[in-house]
């Protein structure tokens, strides 16, 4: 589903480069539900930026469905990410003007798809993520979980190849996470969606499929879930004592 | 149904405030200007400003600057727009919407907003130049001539000004759009400006370069000219460079310096307010820099409008009578008789009636000139032109004084607390010839007289001779060379006006060929100019008629009828007033909308940082005192630099000019420093509503 290969990204500050992202090469298959993971400075929001072409990478690949997406140019970025990419940050995003309801609309709504089809997908993506209460509501009168939940779903509306996710689950207390992380799990399982998240959070991490360990960007270890959830964690807690203490987002 | 059109009516509904804020700059910017130029462009003032004089370049200098003004607070007001409408725009392109959807749509709702403005400002226009000019009539004798009359252009003006408008937002909606970035608005990657270090002496050498640029770029000039009589003036507009130069660093020293000196307790105080704006440094600088210059503006345009309001000459009555006239002798005009006749007519009392006659002479002076290379030179002037002389016996009669002129000596007649000036020397005079016989007499300066009705009849000035002297001199002149003089007061000179027109009617009814010359008109320069087979360049008749509404400005033979120039002047002024305050209130307003701009989007652009503090456990008062301590600099440093700038250019203006202050300048001055506080008031009014906002949106409320 997503291929990158030789990836490499500097920042220049004055007169010095740094390099963030060293020949970075990996992949996520369709429906698999991958995290990365890593110290501060190791180049995880960075690598997500360069995969939804936010920014651009010095070097190297990004194939999505086997396309190479580095060179295209201002209106097949628009396409891409509204056809073939979900988003979820880590603020939610909202419109505060809009509802619940017209906010995860809105993919559909820049695409000028059928009215119809859209509002109907939009009451099943509300009802699989528990949300139909709150449709009515606006983004300032709902909890955080109800938020990001609200970003998912919002981010699954085109049926996107792969949901890309920075940081979904920082703002949120405990109980808005299981929320959070159990929508990702519900899109993989029931729609079959691929899932590459970048989070701090070795509990979130924990869930995934795969955990991609970045150190001063470059891959340090890739672990694949072969156990139990809580084992997965461990060993995820294990790797990042190994690497120098916890993490932060701070790229 | 959910289409984008509806989404996006949603989202304005959800901002209306952005979009009347918008739209109340364009209407204020279209208003303003269109009323200016409706009042300006109106028959009424444009018949009423001579073609091609200083007044309408100065008119005209000043609707461009208010233009230029409009223009820059409007945008700066688009800006803020443009920022709100980022994050909104940031999202959609994220989600896949096209920047070229985007700007299509941000085209047709700036261009809605716009043209709504546009057009709610041209509609009221018209009744805003209509009150204004109907406020300022109450300080003038209504005539037909300053009735309000509508004209055209104004509104061709003020159209031309609404598209300039619309353009300039164009652009700058087409600059957003191509600059939108999504990183920057989704703040996945800080983006830091470089800040150098700010070294302490930027501020002292910031003061001293804004004193000395001003003082050099006023003084200089006035000080070339007396010592060296070199004119540098154009040169010298290069120090005003200094001075902007000194006020970026001040501000500048001010935004960003905050070093661990000697005051450790200020420098931790303030560390983190500083902060707030060290990586906007130059843009708050920049910012700051136009605020003060937009508030110069504003307190000069005060003092330009006050210096012509300046009406205390023309009420003093100390040194002259208030009726005075003076015609060629030939000339068969009004008679004592006619003036009580008419008089009686509008039950005017006439009081110190004073009749006598004076001879043109031709006179060898000092004057000085200045050459095409800006060099004064003293010139010394063997009888080239004529200047009116009285007998003492004359000059007593007229002005019922006693004046005393010894053999061979001359006194020079000028006006009220007369400065002489760098053209004209009030002992220059050395010789009088009678110009018909050519007889002529040495003479040497005895000092000067005051009385402001004979000084004006007479360039460079009028001269009072001993009685032996005069009567040696006009011996044998002919009566082409002689003037008779009238000089009397009413009762009540300020309800005399009708009586006043009456007479200059009759006076206009009864003039001739002889007296019908330009003001600078000389006999015996045309004599001469003919001698040489030239043209004489002031030889051309004037509109002898009581529709000219000039007439009095430019007539060599004008009444001086104090209570008719006296509304002429008040004319002039309230026009020159009016333009003035429009200047005022146009920088005011740029200012106000400048600076609740800046403070807001200061909050904005530190919305995370007292997220910070609240989870460092920062109690809200100090986070309020953060903020307030922060936006305070941007109203309490420029105003205060841009006043005091306005007051120090206005009273070194005033000195330099004539080397004193006169008791009107700083009656002036004084005015000046009472609406400096009220331009601080102000100032505090919108800083306590920036600050209420900004409270709000860095959710301290």
């Amino acid at each position: 589903m997503l291929q990158v290969n030789q990836l490499n990204k500097t920042y220049q500050t004055g007169n010095n480069i740094y390099p963030v992202l060293k020949n970075l090469s990996f992949e996520i298959h369709k429906g698999e539900f991958v995290a990365v993971m890593g110290p501060s400075g190791s180049g995880k929001t960075t690598l997500l930026n360069c995969i939804s072409r936010f920014i651009p990478h010095d070097s190297g690949s990004i194939l999505l469905n086997g396309r190479d997406i580095s060179n295209l140019n201002e209106e097949q970025l628009s396409r891409l990410r509204n056809q073939q990419l979900g988003f979820v940050f880590q603020d939610f995003m909202l419109l505060d003007g809009l509802t619940v309801f017209e906010n995860i609309c809105l993919p559909q709504v820049i695409a000028k798809k059928p009215i119809a089809q859209m509002e109907a997908t939009v009451k099943k993506l509300c009802s699989l993520f528990g949300i139909q209460k709150i449709m009515e509501k606006y983004p300032a009168e709902i909890s955080g979980g109800e938020r990001q939940r609200t970003a998912v779903a919002r981010a699954l509306m085109n049926h996107p190849y792969i949901i890309l996710a920075d940081e979904p689950t920082g703002n949120l207390d405990s109980k808005s996470c299981k929320a959070v992380i159990n929508a990702f799990l519900q899109a993989k399982k029931q729609m079959g969606a691929t899932v590459f998240m970048v989070t701090h959070d070795s509990y979130a991490a924990s869930f995934c499929d795969r955990v991609i360990v970045l150190k001063d960007g470059a891959i340090h270890q890739e672990l694949t879930r072969t156990s139990a959830r809580r084992q997965f964690m461990d060993e995820l807690l294990d790797v990042l004592r190994e690497l120098g203490g916890e993490d932060d987002d701070n790229e | 149904m959910m289409t984008m059109n509806r989404i996006f009516q949603k989202l304005r509904g959800k901002n209306t405030g952005q979009y009347r804020m918008l739209g109340f700059c364009v209407f204020l910017s279209v208003l303003l200007i269109s009323s200016f130029s409706l009042m300006y462009f109106g028959p009424t003032v444009q018949d009423f400003l001579p073609e091609g004089g200083d007044t309408r370049k100065m008119a005209s200098l000043l609707l461009a600057v208010t233009a230029v003004g409009c223009c820059v607070f409007t945008l700066y007001a688009s800006s803020l727009f443009f920022r709100y409408k980022s994050r909104e725009y940031g999202i959609l392109l994220a989600l896949g919407e096209s920047k070229k959807s985007l700007g299509k749509l941000l085209f047709w709702e700036v261009a809605g907003v716009t043209a709504a403005a546009t057009l709610l400002g041209l509609i009221a226009a018209l009744p805003t130049s209509w009150i204004i000019w109907k406020f300022f009539e109450n300080f003038i004798i209504s005539t037909n001539e300053m009735t309000y009359r509508f004209g055209f252009t104004g509104f061709l003006v003020g159209t031309g000004f609404a598209l300039l408008l619309s353009l300039l937002l164009g652009l700058a909606g087409r600059r957003f759009i191509n600059q939108s970035d999504i990183m920057d608005i989704l703040k996945t990657q800080n983006k830091t400006e470089m800040v150098k270090v700010i070294p302490s002496w930027t501020f002292p050498v910031g003061i001293v370069l804004t004193v000395l640029g001003l003082l050099l770029a006023i003084g200089l000039p006035s000080i070339s000219v007396n010592l060296f009589y070199q004119n540098i003036s154009g040169i010298c507009n290069f120090f005003y460079v200094m001075t902007l130069a000194g006020i970026y660093l001040i501000l500048l020293n001010i935004v960003a310096q905050n070093r661990l000196g000697k005051n450790k307790e200020k420098f931790y105080k303030n560390m983190v307010s500083v902060s707030m704006m060290r990586f906007f440094a130059k843009s708050t600088t920049r910012n700051m820099c136009v605020i003060v210059l937009l508030l110069f503006v504003s307190i000069f345009a005060t003092f330009y409008g006050l210096l012509y309001s300046d009406s205390t000459g023309l009420n003093n009555t100390e040194n002259t009578k208030t009726f005075a006239l003076h015609f060629p002798s030939l000339e068969h005009q009004i008679t004592k008789e006619a003036i009580d006749k008419t008089a009686n007519k509008h039950q005017v009392t006439v009081t110190d009636f004073g009749e006598g006659e004076a001879a043109n002479l031709v006179i060898s002076y000092k004057s000085r000139d200045m050459t095409d290379q800006g060099q004064y030179i003293t010139l010394e002037n063997e009888q080239t032109k004529l200047a009116l002389f009285l007998s003492v016996d004359s000059y007593n009669s007229l002005t019922g004084r006693q004046a005393d002129v010894a053999p061979g000596t001359y006194k020079t007649v000028t006006i009220t607390d007369y400065k002489e000036n760098i053209w004209n020397f009030m002992d220059g005079l050395w010789e009088a010839a009678n110009p018909v016989t050519g007889q002529s007499l040495a003479l040497s300066y005895e000092g000067s007289l005051e009385y402001d009705a004979l000084a004006k009849m007479s360039d460079p000035y009028a001269y009072i001779l001993n009685n032996q002297d005069y009567a040696a001199l006009t011996d044998g002149i002919s009566q082409d060379y002689m003037e008779h003089l009238m000089l009397f007061n009413t009762t009540d000179y300020e309800s005399s006006y009708l009586f006043a027109m009456d007479l200059l009617d009759q006076y206009v009814n009864h003039t001739t060929d002889l007296s019908n010359h330009m003001g600078l008109y000389d006999f015996w320069a045309e004599k001469l100019a003919k001698e040489r087979g030239e043209d004489y360049i002031l030889a051309n008749p004037i509109d002898l008629s009581m529709d000219n509404i000039m007439l009095l400005n430019d007539w060599k033979y004008a009444p001086d009828f104090m209570v008719v120039l006296q509304q002429d002047y008040m004319q002039l002024i309230c026009i020159y007033v009016m333009l003035c305050l429009y200047i005022f209130i146009i920088s005011l307003a740029a200012v106000a909308i400048m600076t609740y701009v800046r403070s807001i989007s200061i909050a904005a652009s530190n919305r995370e940082l007292f997220v910070h503090l609240d989870k460092l456990g920062a109690p809200k008062a100090y986070q309020k005192r953060i903020l307030k301590s922060q936006l305070i600099k941007i109203f309490q440093y420029p105003s205060v630099l841009g006043c005091s700038l306005g007051l120090l250019f206005s009273a070194l203006m005033c000195w330099f000019n004539d080397g004193r202050y006169t008791a009107s300048e700083l009656h002036s001055l004084g005015i000046l420093l009472g609406l400096t506080i009220l331009v601080f008031a102000l100032l505090y009014v919108i800083y306590r509503a920036a600050i209420k906002q900004a409270e709000e949106i860095v959710g301290l409320k």
